[in-house]
């Protein structure tokens, strides 16, 4: 018991930060309908505003009021104000993908803003972290876990007071139900949703600062764990109970610490499987937890209020100019071929080379998201997956590495379709969070052996080589990535003309339509998202042949969201989509070389703000600028018509 | 021979009693209507028929062979087709695309390996489908997206869509709502045309009791969840029972 | 400024409201069209609700009933056209703000906040109107009314039966009597006798004063109550008028009987 005990004890403190954000999570998705995903943003942004205040010499006190009173309540307040109030009755892809976006800009401005050197030892918010007040089973009670601990109980009490006894709380409740209803009843609903965000963003902000200490440095990917940890506590509430939120983020917190104490210690599943508790418990729940999956949408009485969703995408004609472009765009192909093997200096063909094997990664976004509508945040994962199983093969069983970089994709699709099986029968949000958690499992067990991604030292891959043919130069290798990627386009371009592509396009359309002429959406959702792994699988593995080495932080969970955002801010409708998005993926970064360092996070930033315009033009950037160029040569013609 | 019968289906939503233990017959080739008030239960006695819900009780019989578990694509293939009351359209698709896509599936085309070999490209499907584009009168409108055209458009794609796949029951669900006068007259023509070819039979929701009585032979009247009448329609709509539950008189 | 929206009906129901009163109408709708997105649902419609008396809109599905009534109400907004409460323009007002100057509108389905529980549901319209210390006086009087609901006063108002729930919607309106209440097939899918318990309670409510605009699917509910009449169609209004010379145009124009009954 007394050892049961000075386990579970430590995990405290965790557990009243997770429930903290669940709270607040469940919170505005009731009431706003966005799953915001920047919730791990905004409580990053209160943790690194009040270590840089405290370090400045401001005391506690005053650095707690300006991060967790002021900036944060006005952070989620400009979301709300700026970006969900409009996307209210959006798309769940498009809700998604806004706050996606906000989840990998806000931190990076932050880091633009305030310089992203290492912070070290981030400070406590009230008692001082080095002192201990008592013992409990054994455990020494310091400073950080005290105030945490107290801190958590006290807002939580006096929020659930406030809910229950006041009128705003009245308000607040009712909102989660139906806004409109709340209008109905006289009251402006729109001061109440503000209020609510300003109550969760302060939750958010006051997690943050209290999470922080509880580790070594401050880093904007804990942020990112613990929204994923907070997302599993209120999935334990069905997203939509907020007591069972709180009590799941303790419980999750508790038996984090409490596995970390029972598995023997020094293995990889200790040292993992405790990080990846939360991710776990989430897509166990997902997949299990039957109330999930009908409450999933609020229940709006007055939901027929709002418009009908606006179509995901609508051909334009290109008005005889269809030949012309399509020439155009052979011509730049072309160009692009020969000048990279004549001209273009070697580490940029180096560059493009890795564009080609990201063209193919983000080919199996526009399969799976431009096609079929369906989100996946794991793709970096998949990726990893037909890398590792590249290497393991070459190297260990002296596999080819061309059958390697097949044999990844095919492992790829595998795990794809065991990740999926159960997953896809769940709505699109539902999917999402399946796949995050995935990546995240991924990320913290699953690469970690010696036999899969081998942790921080990482696996090598040679270059291909067959016989005479050799692809170990950087040239040869170009070229192999160049008919790789031309290979997989084919493939796509096939599926989509093809009665596959028809049905995916009516499934996006509408899943009732197509079930009712004899569609198995189960059957294509997992077919479609097998070849997406399949395809992430083999730009994987080609990218890892490329650098030789890879370590499981070339697919990070954190880059799958990168991805998502970078082919959905180009254009995620079309095969070109996913190869602009490759090329400016790696020219970018490529450029930001030149930059000094604290500018590489315009990168991310300017993405993230991309990803926003998906809610106005899901045809993305370029797309959506070829159409105006089209449209004001139409114009043109018409008007040199009418006028001659 | 019975195309479908259907014996004592209820379903409750909630508390709410949606059907109670109903039973109807459509025979091979033969139109039937259905009518009631708002909230009767018929659209969803419809759903109960192609499977978008589960009914709690009863059995639904489909050629003789039991259905009652089998999901709505599979009742599909075994050749229920059927039209919504809120139109379901793929979004961004031309009716040319809704009907080639819904004639695909029927001649089992989706095979991945047939797109990646660039197989499943017949001849048949365009022809059949141009045929019925004609049929319908949707020519002229056949390359445009769905969202650009009228609700009456929409529902004669809907119709298209059901039809390319020769269903042998086709479940129209207040086809004529949204539809003009004129509209609602092209409607009834195509509805009689496909009567007389006897192979696919029809289970008809609507309010317009003109487009009824000109397409159906009989009727069976819901009200609250009950079967209340049946039979030949002018007799059916005689009835007082129906009158007032229907039409709402008072005498 | 009269005629600046919408193209005017084929005949409005003002005209034949004006003759006979002379205090602007309750309600008012002047040339109005909406649209959900792309789907346009009214076209131009204009009529008159007047102070102290029933109108029924009547109508086939997909006439827009339900429209006028959420554009009413500020639900939905308009694209084209004025809207009057009293005389006064609210058009484009949101929809608390017309609560606040006496509209009440009862929706279709479902009316309560089903996780609440049933005091909640009363709580939260009469602390606007009466503030922390006529609360508890409108609380009982609203449980004087409907006794049913004071026996069920901490159960989630969710669980209530179809015909408690509109009792419930019922009692929010009744205690604050508003002076517009816009009713939307409030029969819907209710045994008869609960009906005739919610048409009891719309006489109380007319006959205290409330101007109703009354959606009914039903026609001969509509007609037991209404005095006018507004007959819709394909979003426009083909005749308005008093019920004694439009009810058997409006007989005629929905669903009818054969001729041979």
């Amino acid at each position: 018991m007394t050892q049961f005990l000075s386990y579970a004890i430590p995990g405290l403190p965790y557990g009243c930060v997770f429930a903290l954000m669940a709270v607040g999570l469940v919170l505005t998705y009731q009431t706003s309908g966005v799953f915001n995903l920047a919730y791990g943003a905004q409580a990053y942004a209160s943790a690194l505003i009040f270590y840089v205040c405290v370090n400045a010499g401001w005391p506690s006190w005053a650095a707690f009021l300006v991060a967790v009173v002021v900036v944060a309540p006005l952070l989620g307040l400009a979301m709300d104000r700026f970006l969900y109030r409009f996307i209210r009755s959006a798309p769940v892809l498009v809700k998604l993908v806004s706050a996606l976006g906000m989840l990998i800009a806000i931190p990076s401005a932050l880091q633009l803003i305030f310089g992203n050197q290492q912070r070290l030892a981030p400070p406590s918010l009230w008692l001082p972290p080095s002192s201990v007040y008592f013992h409990v089973a054994g455990d020494a009670i310091n400073g950080t876990e005290l105030s945490t601990v107290v801190v958590t109980l006290a807002v939580v009490l006096l929020a659930s007071l406030m809910s229950h006894f006041t009128q705003i709380g009245l308000r607040m409740r009712a909102m989660a139900e139906s806004p409109r209803m709340v209008q109905l009843a006289g009251i402006n609903s729109e001061l109440v949703g503000i209020a609510i965000w300003v109550l969760s963003s302060f939750l958010a902000g006051l997690a943050g600062v209290l999470l922080a200490p509880l580790f070594a440095d401050l880093q904007a990917l804990n942020f990112t764990d613990l929204l994923v940890a907070a997302i599993a506590a209120a999935a334990l509430g069905s997203l939509t109970s907020l007591p069972l939120a709180f009590w799941g983020g303790i419980g999750l917190g508790v038996v984090q610490e409490l596995l970390g104490g029972y598995l023997p210690s020094g293995s990889v599943l200790s040292s993992g499987l405790r990080p990846a508790l939360p991710f776990a418990v989430l897509i166990v729940l997902l997949l299990t937890l039957p109330g999930l999956r009908e409450r999933w949408f609020h229940d709006d009485p007055l939901a027929g209020c709002d418009p009908p969703p606006p179509p995901m995408a609508t051909t334009i004609g290109g008005h005889g100019l269809e030949g012309f472009l399509r020439a155009g765009s052979w011509t730049v192909l072309a160009v692009f071929f020969v000048s990279c093997l004549t001209w273009v200096p070697g580490n940029w063909t180096f560059t493009l080379t890795q564009g080609l094997a990201y063209s193919i990664v983000f080919l199996s976004i526009v399969l799976l998201t431009g096609m079929s509508g369906q989100i996946s945040l794991c793709q970096a994962s998949f990726a990893g997956i037909g890398a590792f199983t590249c290497a393991q093969l070459a190297t260990h069983f002296g596999v080819s590495v061309l059958v390697g970089i097949v044999a990844g994709g095919a492992v790829a699709a595998l795990v794809g379709v065991v990740v999926a099986l159960p997953a896809l029968r769940l709505g699109g949000l539902a999917l999402a969070l399946a796949t995050l958690a995935f990546g995240l499992l991924a990320d913290n067990v699953g690469f970690q052996f010696a036999w899969s991604g081998n942790g921080d030292t990482g696996v090598s891959i040679p270059r291909p080589q067959i016989g005479s043919l050799n692809f170990t130069s950087g040239k040869a290798f170009f070229v192999l990535a160049f008919v790789a990627l031309v290979v997989c386009s084919v493939v796509v371009l096939a599926i989509r003309k093809g009665t596959t592509g028809r049905e995916l396009a009516a499934m996006r359309g509408s899943e009732l339509a197509a079930a009712s002429i004899g569609t198995n959406l189960v059957k294509l959702k997992i077919t479609v998202f097998a070849v997406a792994a399949a395809l992430a699988g083999v730009g994987g593995a080609l990218y890892g042949s490329l650098q030789g080495t890879v370590s499981p932080d070339d697919f990070n969970s954190l880059l799958s969201l990168v991805f998502m955002v970078v082919v959905v801010t180009t254009g995620v409708y079309t095969v070109e989509g996913a190869i602009q998005a490759g090329m400016a993926y790696v020219i970018l970064y490529q450029v930001l070389d030149y930059l000094p360092s604290q500018w590489r996070n315009l990168f991310p930033i300017l993405f993230g703000l991309g990803a926003i315009t998906y809610a106005l033009h899901p045809e993305g950037v370029v797309e959506w600028q070829r159409r105006r160029v089209i449209e004001l040569v139409v114009d043109r013609r018409k008007h040199r018509e009418a006028v001659g | 021979m019975a195309v479908v019968e259907a014996c004592g289906i209820s379903k409750r939503f909630g508390g709410i009693v949606a059907l109670d233990d109903v039973s109807i017959v459509v025979e091979q080739g033969e139109a039937v209507g259905l009518v009631g008030p708002n909230g009767a239960g018929k659209t969803a006695l419809f759903d109960c028929l192609n499977g978008v819900r589960h009914c709690d009780s009863g059995e639904v019989r489909f050629e003789g062979r039991l259905i009652n578990r089998l999901p709505v694509y599979e009742r599909a293939r075994l050749g229920i087709g059927r039209t919504f009351q809120r139109l379901e359209l793929f979004a961004g698709m031309s009716p040319r695309e809704h009907l080639m896509v819904a004639e695909r599936v029927h001649r089992a085309d989706g095979r991945l390996w047939k797109d990646l070999i660039g197989r499943g490209r017949a001849r048949a499907t365009v022809a059949r489908v141009e045929e019925l584009l004609v049929e319908l009168g949707l020519e002229e409108v056949a390359d445009d997206p769905i969202e650009t055209l009228s609700q009456g458009h929409g529902r004669l794609v809907e119709l298209g869509r059901a039809l390319v796949q020769d269903p042998l029951l086709l479940l129209l669900d207040e086809p004529a709502s949204g539809l003009d006068t004129r509209e609602t007259a092209a409607f009834a023509t195509i509805l009689l045309e496909v009567r007389a070819r006897r192979t696919t039979a029809m289970l008809l929701v609507e309010h317009d009791l003109d487009l009824v009585r000109r397409v159906v032979e009989r009727i069976y009247v819901l009200d609250f969840g009950k079967l209340i009448a049946s039979g030949r329609v002018d007799e059916v709509l005689a009835e007082p029972v129906v009158r007032r539950a229907y039409l709402g008189d008072v005498t | 400024m009269k005629e600046d929206g919408g193209r005017p009906s084929a005949v409005t129901a003002s005209s034949v409201a004006a003759s006979s009163v002379a205090a602007p109408p309750a309600l008012e709708l002047r040339g109005v069209s909406a649209a959900y997105g792309r789907f346009r649902a009214l076209f131009g419609v204009s009529l008159s609700v007047p102070v102290g008396s029933v109108t029924a809109l009547v109508g086939p599905n997909g006439a827009g009933k339900s429209t006028i009534a959420r554009v009413a109400t500020g639900l939905v907004p308009l694209t084209k056209g004025r809207i009057f409460l009293a005389g006064g323009d609210v058009t484009g007002l949101p929809t608390w703000r017309l609560v606040r100057l006496g509209v009440a509108h009862a929706p279709e389905g479902r009316s309560v906040f089903a996780t609440l529980d049933v005091e909640d549901n009363l709580r939260l319209t009469f602390m606007r109107a009466f503030g922390r210390k006529g609360i508890g006086e409108a609380l009982a009087h609203a449980f004087e009314r409907f006794p049913r609901l004071a026996d069920r006063r901490r159960q989630l108002a969710g669980t209530l039966s179809g015909g408690e729930q509109r009792m419930l919607a019922l009692a929010r309106v009744l205690t604050v009597p508003p002076k517009l209440l816009v009713v939307d097939e409030l029969s819907l899918g209710l045994a008869p006798r609960v009906v005739d318990d919610v048409y009891r309670a719309l006489r109380e409510i007319r006959d205290a004063g409330t101007s109703l605009l009354v959606i009914e699917q039903q026609l001969p509910r509509a007609l037991e109550l209404a005095e006018q009449l507004v007959v819709l169609r394909k979003g426009q209004v083909v005749e308005a008028g008093p019920v004694d010379k439009l009810s058997d145009l409006a007989r005629e124009l929905l669903p009818r009987p054969p001729e041979n009954s």
